[in-house]
């Protein structure tokens, strides 16, 4: 279904960079504007030339230049054309551009400019300009009518309780989604543009009152450095921004879902939107956000503690379980009791690749089967990932190639890796980093690549604060949002390290319970 | 030099040493599954005035043996040393034998009586593999080999049930000892303090075929055996030294004659010795208070059990006879052996070492002339379903 | 880049870490039997005085580290001579322990893998850890501590009913000039390596009590130490003690519970690796520290790795095997004085002086 969006937008749009191009002024003459013009977007054919002129006086020309497609072309015809074609205002060549603004046009929203700059960015997001003869100015005439997807539940973020909707592409959708949840004044939007080409426009929330001013500025001093052809999607200023650059942890985190921006919001937290992308940037960020998921929130504490304790052992079990399989069979097999050992013994007999061969090349075949299953359409993908995967294994297992206690480590591994989303991108790296280690040193590898790992962890920083933060101070209320989610009722304080500002509660309010 | 090259630089050194390193390593110590050869039991025995003969007892894994709970494989070797001979049996097998699950030592009564096990014992407490909860063990028969031939009961593996068997023993019947290779070692070395006691097993006949039975414990002296004591003498030994866990004592309700007719059966089930001694100058007392709570589960004669009288007098019977038996068991092993297997020694040097220091000489004279005090007294707690 | 602070948690966790990090394995091999535990609380008599000094050097010049301290007591000169002679001290410090650990690695896990690649495993982690700096290494502290405590509990409680109390007697067997000397030892080879840490004194924030930080430490590490070493004589009894290399992992292997809980021993084996590599770490960051400030070098990386490599050739070539290691630990007691002792309280003294003639000015 096609939504068809009539928006108001608010033309502060700071270019950061400079932009050498267009150094032609804008004259008073409408023809050599239009030569101008039509010089710049020469071989675009999106662009549409329309000359009016005024039917009570013939002296004032105009000229409506817009972007096909991008338009909702009702409103350029009652509202533009119509007002300008058949008004009985007192106009002069030369000084009327003040009363069109105020007394012929019939837009939400206008804007005076003389830069050609800022002419190509508004025609190529959907608003109309208005050339005037006589006058070296121009009117930017808001009159956006493109077509944006409907809000539709995330697919990476999907809740069983909760609201459902989901960021979009369109920039000041997402934004009216997130003013609905935060109705007071202290919720600030600025709106900057990034990529020399694009001229993406990205926008920075935040609330006053509680965010950390420090980060804010750490900000705005990054995205400064900023210097890209284009940005695509949030990801691309993630790259560029963040701490740690070659670690395979996130330092920023993302979401689609509006509910989940407002929450971390009014934890002091500062949200990037970008427009063309449903993807929101979170900073700062602490590594117990990988396994935090706003569903926690809207569902009894008692399973969403069972639900974040899962996801962290499930982490750590994805990297470590392949390592520790090596370890017992190949080299310290005193772990196992006799009996254990036994029935392994019997279950590698006959097999012909070493151990360590064997899970290498099972995780391979179960990743691609795993990518294949993203990529194939929908229909066949679940049965065939899953499924095939298990076949496969158990016609390895019949034919001898591979052990079949192999087939347990794959399928723990793979399904617990699949438990948390965020971290999926480093666990792959980490379960190799650990696998080659054992399998080279034994259990030395393996507490070494562990020690490796957290140093590593608590190395990470995001803006300036650790990301391992909750982990070593244990004050209580710290720790309540954790590894496990307390209710709400104790959750009198926001995180210590994002804001000073920390009571979030009234008091411990207990409602009327026992 | 341009710092982009500085980098190269480094990143390939570090490349190649991370290289080297995996081509050097540990890759050494990888030891497949399938390459194993669980050992679960040795026997040693004398070949010939140079060597030593080597029976190992491992799981036997071959795919057939899948449903079986597992069939023992014999591999046989010799050598001048334990470790000599077990590098031997690399001339015999293709796989690693892998000791870490090794449970039981069996060594031939032969060696214990003419060389003394110091020196067998030693390689399987230093090397890393085997473990140190190993249990060392007599065998009665003409050759330890011959254990590791017969047929098991239960299992098919002889070291896992000799194991089982020793290790439920204080609970079940209290007719031998546990001693694990670590305690032996103690033993040994502490200055005659204590002396060594290791079970004993031998082959009986069991529906046609030979099994393995625990037959009481073999008494050293030093490293070196001098004889057993039966598994009834060894029940009454584990009081002197407190412990006894479980088991069955048999009395008799009343004496007839000079023939004592046992014919009651008391399950212990709780039961602790409190050891003390005295010393007048000349003479050691070892003195003995046994509490021991028991289930009187058996009654043979035709007595009624609920009546007041009936139980003192068999409480009163039990007490007599058990201290006569107590006493002719320490004093047939003060006689015969002369070792102190009681651990008075130690319990001497642990509380008075002075004391420790002026004895120690005469050790075995104390022994011998030691005087026994014993003061048990026995507690029913019930006697089953019937009066 | 600010510098590193350390709050006091971590502070006392690097600490307690570094005192009982090798002993998770050893626990009791100092010569005494049984009366061990006299002698560990005697050193421990003598460990809180030297804490003493050492606190309140840093309590006279508060965020400073030991290069900044012996310069301004003794001037450039001479303080850049301690500053050389303590990082030797901690250079040697971490020679022992890392072949210690390799040696373990290879009698018990590792037969056949070459000593070489183990120790330049060994040296990558904790290169990588020191590089972090000291408040990463005390974050790292404070989640591994507890992990240890754990670890060491958990194979504690298992071992219990192995425990015979009359191993402990007789008590005071051994004369009291063997319980000194074995008090000695203690004393250099744990409470007074604390020294080390007059490295790290500038990210003691001034507003912690150094006092407490030392005392804290050293208490919770007798502690420790004693529960080791009343679990390894308890379970193996005296001559199995004396006899045993790593007397508190034969203790442990001894467990055997319920036949499948038996192969407890890899964990008191992964808290000797971590309590090592800690150790380690804090070593090669001591000498990094000094090293950078005596020959002016800004990249931290270069002297970490010039430190590294040093240690790793010297521990290839100083001792020939296990026996030597043990051996060299006899007139290591003596050979390390004058680092523990000497110069701190020279330091002292100097710091002493400087203070009371700033007061008269």
């Amino acid at each position: 279904m096609w939504i068809i969006f009539l928006m108001g937008e608010d033309f502060m749009i700071k270019s950061s960079l400079k932009e050498n191009k267009i150094t032609t002024l804008l004259s008073e003459s409408l023809e050599k504007n239009i030569a101008t013009l039509k010089d710049i977007f020469i071989d675009d054919d999106t662009i549409a030339i329309r000359f009016i002129t005024n039917c009570h006086n013939t002296m004032l020309k105009y000229c409506i230049v817009h972007n096909d497609g991008l338009i909702n072309a009702s409103i350029i015809n009652e509202n533009i054309i119509k007002p300008l074609m058949l008004s009985k205002v007192e106009l002069s060549r030369g000084q009327q551009i003040d009363i069109l603004i105020h007394q012929v046009v019939l837009i939400n929203q206008v804007k005076k400019t003389k830069e050609w700059q800022e002419i190509i960015e508004a025609v190529t997001y959907g608003d109309t300009i208005l050339f005037i003869d006589g006058e070296s100015e121009v009117l930017i005439l808001n009159s956006k009518g493109f077509n944006i997807r409907a809000i539709a539940e995330p697919d990476n973020e999907k809740v069983i309780n909760g609201p459902r909707e989901g960021f979009g592409e369109a920039l000041m959708m997402n934004l009216s989604m997130i003013r609905r949840r935060l109705r007071n004044n202290e919720l600030k939007i600025k709106f900057r543009s990034f990529g020399k080409r694009t001229h993406t426009q990205a926008c920075i929330c935040y609330i006053d009152s509680i965010v950390n001013k420090n980060v804010l500025e750490e900000l705005y001093r990054r995205l400064d450095t900023i210097d890209i052809d284009g940005v695509l999607d949030t990801n691309y200023i993630t790259e560029l921004i963040r701490d740690s650059r070659f670690s395979p942890f996130r330092a920023t985190g993302y979401t689609e879902r509006p509910d989940v921006v407002v929450g971390k919001l009014l934890e002091g937290r500062i949200i990037l939107l970008v427009d063309g992308s449903p993807v929101a940037l979170t900073l700062p960020y602490l590594f117990i956000e990988n396994f935090q998921s706003n569903e926690d929130y809207y569902m009894n504490f008692y399973y969403s503690s069972l639900a974040r304790f899962l996801r962290i052992f499930s982490f750590i079990l994805s990297i470590t379980v392949p390592s520790l399989y090596i370890i017992i069979v190949a080299f310290n097999q005193e772990i196992v009791p006799t009996t254990l050992l036994t029935n392994l013994v019997r279950e590698r007999m006959g097999v012909p690749l070493p151990a360590v061969l064997e899970v290498f090349v099972m995780l391979i075949l179960f990743d691609i089967l795993k990518e294949a299953g993203i990529r194939v359409p929908s229909g066949i993908g679940h049965a065939l990932s899953l499924v095939g995967g298990l076949v496969i294994g158990q016609a390895a297992v019949s034919a001898k190639l591979v052990a079949a206690p192999m087939i347990i480590v794959v399928a723990v591994t793979a399904i617990t890796g699949m438990l948390v989303p965020r971290v999926d991108a480093s666990v792959i790296y980490l379960r190799l980093l650990l696998l080659i280690l054992s399998a080279t040193f034994g259990i030395l590898g393996f507490i070494s690549g562990s020690l490796i790992i957290m140093t590593h962890l608590l190395n990470l920083h995001s803006f300036g604060i650790p990301q391992l933060t909750p982990m070593e101070e244990l004050k209580y209320q710290e720790v309540k949002d954790t590894f496990v989610r307390g209710p709400w009722w104790k959750m009198l304080n926001r995180p210590e390290v994002l804001t000073k500002n920390k009571t979030r509660l009234g008091s411990e309010d207990r409602g009327d319970c026992d | 030099m341009k710092i982009g090259v500085i980098a190269i630089k480094r990143l390939v050194g570090i490349l190649l040493i991370l290289i080297l390193c995996t081509l050097l390593s540990g890759c050494w110590n990888y030891r497949g599954l399938n390459k194993l050869s669980i050992v679960t039991g040795v026997a040693v025995d004398r070949k010939d005035d140079n060597n030593y003969q080597l029976t190992m007892e491992t799981v036997d894994l071959t795919a057939a043996s899948k449903e079986s709970a597992g069939k023992s494989q014999i591999i046989q070797s010799e050598g001048k040393t334990m470790f000599e001979a077990i590098r031997n049996a690399k001339k015999r097998v293709t796989k690693k034998l892998y000791f870490s699950d090794m449970k039981v030592l069996v060594v031939s009564n032969q060696i214990a009586r003419e060389e003394g096990i110091k020196s067998i014992l030693d390689f399987f407490m230093r090397d890393a593999e085997p473990r140190e909860t190993v249990i060392p063990i007599i065998s009665q028969e003409k050759t330890a080999k011959e254990i590791f031939a017969a047929s098991g009961v239960d299992a098919k593996i002889i070291s896992e049930e000799l194991q089982k068997m020793i290790d439920k023993d204080s609970e079940t019947t209290a007719s031998t000892r546990k001693i694990a290779n670590y305690q032996v070692f103690n033993m040994l070395q502490g200055e005659k303090e204590m002396s060594l006691v290791m079970p004993a097993v031998h082959l009986v006949l069991n529906n046609e075929k030979k099994v393995v039975e625990v037959n009481g414990i073999a008494i050293f002296k030093a490293d070196k055996l001098k004889g057993y004591l039966s598994p009834e003498d060894t029940h009454y030994y584990l009081f002197t030294v407190d412990e006894v866990k479980g088991g069955i004592l048999t009395f008799p309700s009343n004496e007839k004659n000079q023939k004592w007719y046992d014919d009651l059966s008391f399950e212990i089930a709780k039961n602790k010795t409190k050891r003390s001694y005295s010393y007048d100058g000349n003479r050691l007392k070892f003195i003995l208070d046994i509490k021991t709570t028991a289930v009187l589960d058996e009654v043979g004669a035709d007595i009624d059990v609920i009546k007041k009288e009936n139980i003192e007098k068999i409480k009163s019977t039990a007490d007599r006879v058990f201290t006569d038996r107590l006493e002719s068991v320490i004093k047939k092993e003060q006689i015969e052996f002369g070792c102190d297997i009681f651990g008075i020694g130690t319990m001497i040097h642990k509380s008075n070492p002075l004391l420790w220091s002026q004895l120690k000489e005469n050790w075995e004279y104390y022994i011998q002339t030691m005087e026994v005090e014993v003061r048990p007294e026995f507690l029913i707690i019930n006697t089953g379903l019937e009066k | 880049m600010q510098k590193a602070m350390m709050s006091m948690r971590q502070n006392i966790c690097i600490m307690v870490l570094f005192l009982v990090g090798s002993s998770a394995i050893m626990g009791g091999s100092w010569g005494v039997g049984q009366d061990a535990w006299i002698a560990l609380l005697i050193a421990l008599g003598f460990g809180s005085i030297i804490v003493l000094v050492y606190a309140r050097i840093i309590h006279l010049y508060p965020e400073m580290d030991l290069c900044d301290i012996a310069q301004a007591v003794f001037g450039k000169i001479i303080g850049k001579v301690i500053i050389v002679l303590m990082s030797w001290y901690a250079i040697h410090l971490g020679v022992i322990l890392l072949r210690l650990l390799s040696e373990f690695i290879n009698i018990v896990a590792l037969q056949e893998t070459p000593q070489l690649p183990m120790m330049i495993i060994i040296l990558a982690v904790t290169g990588y850890i020191a590089f972090s700096g000291i408040e990463t290494l005390g974050r790292l502290a404070i989640i591994a501590l507890p992990l240890y405590l754990f670890i060491n509990l958990y194979t504690m409680t298992l071992s219990v009913t192995d425990i015979k109390f009359s191993n402990l007697l007789p008590i005071m067997e051994h004369s009291f000039n063997a319980l000194l000397m074995a008090s000695l030892k203690i004393f250099t080879t744990t409470f007074a390596g604390t020294v080390i840490f007059l490295f790290f004194a500038d990210g003691v924030k001034k507003k912690n009590n150094p006092y407490k930080i030392y005392l804290y430490s050293i208490f919770i590490s007798a502690l420790l130490l004693l529960a080791i070493f009343f679990l390894s004589v308890m379970v193996l009894g005296v001559p199995m003690l004396e006899k045993e290399y790593f007397p508190f992992y034969t203790a442990v292997r001894t467990i055997n519970m319920g036949e499948f809980l038996s192969r407890i021993e890899l964990m008191i084996f992964y808290n000797f690796l971590l309590g090592s590599i800690v150790k380690i770490s804090v070593c090669l960051l001591a000498a990094e520290k000094g090293l950078q400030k005596v020959f002016n070098i800004k990249n931290k990386g270069q002297v970490l790795a010039i430190v590294s490599f040093f240690i790793l050739i010297v521990g290839m070539f100083e001792f020939d095997s296990v026996i030597e290691i043990f051996n060299f630990t006899e007139f290591y007691q003596y050979y390390v004085l004058p680092f523990q002792i000497v110069i701190p309280i020279l330091l002292w003294i100097g710091a002493e002086m400087k203070m009371g003639r700033r007061r008269s000015r």
